[in-house]
């Protein structure tokens, strides 16, 4: 007997509940975040599949670690003193200007600014996307995480929390397409908007009238307007100011303080509001 | 059981922490599981499971969950028109049968990609394309030798 429907129109019905389906998942995960649970299932259920994946890796570092002579042992040890050093001058210096702050604040009836409180996070593994820069840290809501959370690196700001597991969450690096944060500029304090455009290497400044007070060198850090940064977390390094002719804007390109590709220990700051 | 030994497999090199500058050549290994199950095991294959195999493949690369499920189930229906024959052909020829599947794949990719906000440039995913294709050869044998070994062991128990 001659089937109802030929293998191909079944096939074809198949692919259109696939799509339908598929798409209806991309809004409810994206638009709605309604699949958080799902993905904290399957993250879950991965974790032995990833540590397998990143042992070479791991057991790579290990070896060159142990094959390391002695006089570069020294090396390091002596450049970590100095280190050390030059370090606890530095906050003796800031220990100072704290409290002349925080002087000038009593004086002048403002509020103080509380310490960020920091949580100390290690780099487990990053998206082999070519176009996604995201990281999985080793802290999660069992540590306190929270979604929206910023997280920085000993050089500057890398990136916010955007997905949270019991173990571990997902950080959305500065770099990415689909990050922008709300900058100034430390020196003439303009403000504007920084975005990623998918390179390690470089952020992008929207929007800025190309009159305005911005040069190859300054340092762009969080203005701590929209309330997801605190003020001044130093961002970027501004590398390049192009005047367009016939534009109204310029095109403002910085790198990035922290070393995003390079990423091993982080910290998460637990205070997402600005103070 | 083979399909998901398969899939493990298909996982682990996906979450491979390769070179970050080099991860525009990295061959994407979902579309090689896919092409595999779909030429050379079609008669146990469905979309059903390709979808299945897209929801871990979106939580290791962070693409949001469905963004793979399309792309899986598209390239299952373009296999299920032709598939059967290419896998009486040699790899060579299964290559260059794969290659344009693959574009389509990845011009798919791009345009959702771009509908989702991301920085994506065609360049690297033609590139990835080449490289999935190139890739072929050694994951089908991979691929046959691990189903072989999941299957006699299923049968085995």
């Amino acid at each position: 007997m001659r089937p109802l429907f030929s293998q191909s129109s079944v096939a074809a019905v198949r692919l259109a509940i696939a799509l339908v389906t598929a798409f209806a998942m991309m809004v409810l995960d994206v638009g709605v975040g309604a699949l958080n649970d799902v993905r904290l299932v399957v993250k879950t259920l991965l974790v032995p599949i990833e540590a397998i994946a990143s042992a070479p890796v791991g057991m790579f570092d290990w070896a060159q670690e142990v094959t390391r002579s002695r006089s570069s042992l020294e090396l390091d040890r002596e450049q970590l003193q100095l280190e050390n050093e030059r370090l606890r001058i530095e906050q003796l210096e800031l220990q100072s200007l704290q409290a002349e702050n925080a002087e000038l604040r009593r004086l002048l009836d403002v509020s103080q600014r509380q310490p960020a409180r920091l949580l100390q996070g290690q780099v487990q593994s990053i998206s082999t996307d070519p176009f996604i820069h995201q990281v999985t840290i080793s802290r999660g809501s069992n540590a306190g995480v929270e979604e929206g959370f910023p997280v920085l690196s000993a050089e500057g700001l890398v990136g916010q929390v955007i997905a949270v597991y019991p173990h571990a969450a997902d950080v959305l690096l500065i770099s990415d397409g689909r990050h922008q944060i709300p900058i100034q500029v430390q020196r003439s304090r303009i403000r504007g908007i920084a975005r990623g455009i998918g390179r390690w290497d470089q952020l992008e400044m929207v929007n800025l009238p190309e009159t305005a007070d911005i040069q190859v060198g300054d340092i762009l850090e969080t203005s701590g307007l929209g309330g997801r940064y605190p003020q001044g977390i130093p961002v970027a390094r501004v590398t390049g100011v192009t005047q367009l002719s016939g534009q109204p804007f310029a095109r403002v390109i910085a790198e990035p303080l922290s070393a995003l590709n390079r990423l091993n220990l982080v910290m998460i700051s637990l205070d997402s509001e600005a103070p | 059981m083979s399909f998901v030994a398969t899939l493990i497999l298909t996982l682990i090199l996906t979450a491979v922490p390769w070179p970050l500058a080099g991860l525009g050549v990295v061959p994407h290994w979902g579309f090689l599981l896919i092409a595999w199950w779909g030429i050379a095991r079609h008669y146990q294959f469905s979309m059903i499971l390709a979808f299945l195999a897209s929801i871990p493949v979106d939580v290791i690369y962070g693409t949001p969950l469905g963004f793979h499920a399309l792309l899986f189930s598209v390239m299952t229906y373009l296999l299920t028109l032709f598939g059967t024959r290419v896998w009486q052909v040699n790899w060579l020829r299964q290559m260059v049968v794969i290659f344009p599947v693959l574009l389509v794949m990845m011009s798919l990719s791009y345009w959702a990609r771009v509908l989702l906000g991301q920085d994506a440039h065609y360049g690297v995913l033609f590139l990835q394309s080449v490289t999935t294709a190139v890739a072929w050869p050694v994951m089908r044998s991979l691929y046959d030798w691990v189903y072989d070994h999941s299957h006699h062991q299923a049968e085995g128990t």
